[in-house]
């Protein structure tokens, strides 16, 4: 947006990419040519994206202020789900199609007992969550679902493809992230998820239909969570019920940092985009370099307290504005 | 067709707690400025929030020129052309002005995917702003507008549905003369279009300006409606408001002269918007500062309340110099601030009343040894302050967001009340405030400063600046133009220095008949 404080601000809003760039020139000195060659930035695209689509729709919910921490199990729910289908001898499309609508019909759920019955959506979606949970560690009894390899299956090519020497998934996601980038920048329904985020009662006022609002955000919340858990279990070749709570604190970090991009101090489609591939990159990095995955976890922690610590900064700075004490 | 365009018919509507409305009727005519007017909670909003969907009643009837409609959400009363401009400006603060002139109406499609322009909204705007000679900047963001922007942002708002029926709930209660004025130009070109304006005010003088026709409410029931002719009989309609006589409007001022000198301010500056400012307030005095939008008033209360750092000068308290980096340090030395905005700076609304009139001095209700609040001395202070400036509610329980907003900005001076400070500054104390608390809070004023307290008064109503000071300073620009004993000078004088040196196209408009 074009305000006076925001171009004010205008250094912040890029202060992702420009470590990014930072980061991606300390891996290429420390690491040359194994970090910075075309095919390991394919790769490390590759699976950025696949754990992107995951997070698309709780960019949303968080911008509208909400809390939903369900996507991560529904995403573990869907990749079990799917591939206990296929294994029980569903063709494998349907099975994709059919676990779609369940992850967003617990997304519903979810937005049905937070718009309509007026729950608080942190506890709304930690319960749904445990069940998503349940659900999945009941159908897979604990264990991964390995799947037959399959390559007509239309996942398995967004997946595993390549088109002109870039995985087909990352332009999936580049997609889906500009188009949810114009629908939020252009439409009223973008319009109105940060306008209730910033003030309900306004929009409220304003003649909004909020309650709609909020269920079709969580609904693609759920939807997108299952897509991600979809795209992971044909990425390893089986459903994975544990992979909600590595995701868990990993989404958080890249919507977050994301958050430091373009809107300040909200969270936001384009800022996800760039969160996503940061923390692919730096993934990538720091497993090459030998570090174990612990330290890697420690990183991604530390981030995302820097992430929160600057919103926060950005938002209290909007707030001091609005009182003029500057 | 009905000679009404609309017509309320018994509504009831109770809280939890109490009847709110019981059996209100309220009729408007086309093209006719309806003036609603009652007491702090007599249900003036409650009412008109029914009107525009944001509460449902009880029972009752609307019609619209002459069929009942049904009002169950916002967007039915848009939807029926009843437009609002609430009480509290409601906006989304990180949207631009144009934002939310049109929120909710950004496209003509209706469904949530309708795609608009940015850039057509925001001449769409302009044009509705300048339509209504309107000057402002409608692309700055909300959260960098003054509250008078941001009231004229909630009119463009209503004004941008073309309405047929136009609520205006206290909507010049933080507007200068200037806008006004700018409000009531507007109210008559809708007028002569047909519209019908519902008025919710205090200020019996903007009644008469404004208004054909008045109903008056009080504990939610009808008591009259009448006519307003050539003249408005003032004392009779605040009788029927208060439901009792009313005697004068400012307590007599003290003869007390010439105590010492308590709060001292020698060229005090803030960058260029408060240059070179000094003053004194003595004891047992209350000095009333006055000056136009962008004077520096507003400034000039946080520089001495700490919320802004000084770039120039001293401040002296009680002959000490003093310096505060935050209003906590302003507060511990006895200077407290009762802020003007109450909605963003006043108080938290989903807090009781007890708990909000004593955060800022928490001590003063804790045991000393343990730090445990004493509840039965918070219950019995609030009380107190409850009754001595008559808040109306049921019990010190009740959540402050839940008060009538006159209410609301009683516990915010209460608040202040509770600090036991050296120096008061009152910020606009009785913006939405009946005339009867009004007084009140005046009383109150007054016992302060019998007592050791000096007050500093700013408010944009010159009249109250003029009846409760005992000396005024003007501000000009940033500058201090001028300093007299209330005595001394005249209402007429105030204006003219608050409104000198000012390019003359401006000063024109500024000046107060
Ligand atoms: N949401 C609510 N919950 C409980 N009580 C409420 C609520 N809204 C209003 N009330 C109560 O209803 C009564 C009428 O309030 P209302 O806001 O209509 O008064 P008002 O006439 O607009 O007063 P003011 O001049 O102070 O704005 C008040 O006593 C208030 O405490
Ligand atoms: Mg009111």
């Amino acid at each position: 947006m074009q305000t006076k404080s925001a171009k004010k601000m205008d250094p912040l809003k890029y202060t992702l990419l420009i470590l990014a760039v930072i980061v991606f020139i300390i891996f290429s000195v420390l690491l040359g040519g194994t970090f910075a060659n075309p095919s390991n930035i394919m790769t490390f695209f590759r699976q950025g994206s696949i754990y992107g689509f995951v997070i698309l729709g709780v960019t949303w919910v968080l911008a509208m202020d909400e809390m939903d921490v369900s996507f991560p199990e529904i995403a573990a729910f869907s990749s079990v789900f799917c591939s206990f289908l296929a294994v029980n001898g569903l063709q494998i499309d349907l099975a994709v199609l059919l676990t779609l609508i369940c992850g967003a019909l617990f997304g519903l759920l979810n937005g049905i007992l937070i718009a309509d019955l007026k729950l608080p959506s942190m506890i709304t979606t930690i319960a749904v969550s445990g069940v998503a949970k349940a659900l999945g560690n009941m159908i897979a009894q604990g264990r991964t679902v390995p799947i037959t390899k399959d390559t007509t299956a239309v996942f398995y090519c967004l997946t595993w493809y390549k088109f002109l020497g870039i995985p087909v998934v990352f332009l999936a996601f580049a997609i889906a992230v500009t188009v949810l980038a114009l629908v939020q920048e252009k439409t009223r329904f973008g319009q109105y998820v940060y306008a209730i985020g910033d003030n309900k009662e306004a929009a409220l006022a304003a003649g909004i239909k909020i309650r709609r609002v909020q269920k079709i955000v969580f609904t693609l919340s759920g939807l997108f969570g299952s897509f991600g858990g979809i795209l992971i279990m044909f990425m390893v070749s089986s459903g994975q019920p544990t992979i909600g709570s590595t995701l868990f604190l990993d989404s958080f970090t890249k919507i977050l940092l994301g958050a430091l991009m373009l809107k300040t101090g909200k969270t936001n489609m384009i800022g996800t985009f760039v969160g996503v591939l940061f923390m692919a990159m730096l993934v990538n990095g720091l497993t090459q370099m030998g570090l174990a995955s612990y330290i890697s976890q420690i990183i991604t922690g530390f981030l995302l307290i820097i992430g929160v610590t600057m919103t926060t900064v950005i938002q209290r700075n909007y707030q001091k504005n609005a009182l003029q004490l500057e | 067709m009905t000679e009404w365009r609309l017509e309320m018919r018994n509504i009831n509507k109770s809280f939890v707690s109490m009847q709110a409305l019981s059996d209100v009727s309220f009729l408007v005519r086309p093209g006719e400025a309806h003036a609603l007017l009652g007491m702090n909670g007599a249900g003036k909003s409650t009412l008109m929030k029914i009107l525009c969907g944001a509460y449902t009643k009880d029972s009752g009837q609307i019609l619209l020129d002459g069929k009942e409609i049904q009002i169950t959400c916002t967007q039915d009363a848009i939807d029926h052309g009843i437009a609002t401009v609430y009480q509290h400006p409601n906006l989304v603060q990180t949207f631009t002005g144009y934002e939310n002139v049109f929120l909710g109406a950004e496209a003509s499609k209706k469904h949530l995917l309708g795609r608009f322009s940015r850039s057509d909204l925001k001449k769409k705007a302009q044009e509705l702003a300048e339509n209504y000679h309107m000057p402002i900047d409608v692309s700055k963001s909300v959260s960098e507008m003054k509250p008078v922007e941001r009231e004229l942002i909630s009119i463009l708002h209503a004004l941008s549905h073309n309405p047929r029926v136009l609520i205006l709930d206290e909507p010049t209660s933080i507007l200068t003369r200037k806008e006004k004025n700018m409000l009531f130009d507007v109210i008559n070109v809708l007028k002569k279009q047909q519209v019908s304006i519902i008025f919710v005010t205090h200020r019996l003088d903007e009644v008469n300006e404004a208004c054909d026709e008045l109903t008056i409410l009080r504990d939610g029931k009808n008591i009259t409606s009448l006519r307003i002719g050539s003249g408005l009989d003032t004392s009779y309609i605040a009788e029927m408001m208060l439901g009792k006589k009313l005697s004068n409007l400012y307590p007599p001022k003290s003869d007390r002269q010439d105590g010492e000198v308590v709060l001292k301010a020698d060229r005090l500056s803030f960058n260029n918007r408060v240059q070179e400012v000094s003053f004194e307030v003595k004891k047992h005095e209350i000095l009333g500062i006055y000056g136009l939008v962008g004077a520096g008033i507003d400034e000039l209360s946080k520089l001495l309340f700490g919320a802004l750092k000084r770039t120039g000068g001293t401040v002296c308290l009680n002959g000490n110099p003093v310096y505060f980096r935050h209003p906590a340090e302003a507060i511990r030395k006895g200077i407290f601030l009762v802020p003007g905005d109450r909605k963003t700076e006043g108080y938290v609304g989903n807090m009781d009343i007890a708990t909000n009139l004593s955060l800022s001095k928490t001590q003063k209700i804790c045991y000393k040894a343990l730090g445990l609040i004493n509840q039965g001395r918070k219950k019995k202070d609030s009380l107190k302050l409850i009754e001595q400036l008559h808040i109306a509610t049921p019990s010190e329980k009740k959540n402050v967001a839940e008060l009538s907003g006159g209410n609301q900005q009683k516990v915010v001076v209460g608040k202040g009340l509770y600090t036991d400070a050296d120096v008061y500054i009152f910020t606009e104390p009785t913006v939405g405030v009946d005339v009867g608390a009004r007084y009140s809070i005046y009383e109150i004023m007054r016992d302060l400063i019998q007592k050791e307290a000096v007050v500093l008064l700013i408010s944009s109503d010159i009249e109250e600046i003029y009846g409760m000071s005992d000396r005024i300073l003007v501000l000009n620009q940033g500058k201090a133009a001028f300093t007299a004993r209330a005595d001394d000078t005249t209402i007429n004088e105030i204006l003219v220095q608050a409104a000198s040196n000012l390019k003359s196209e401006e000063k024109g408009k500024d000046i107060y008949e």
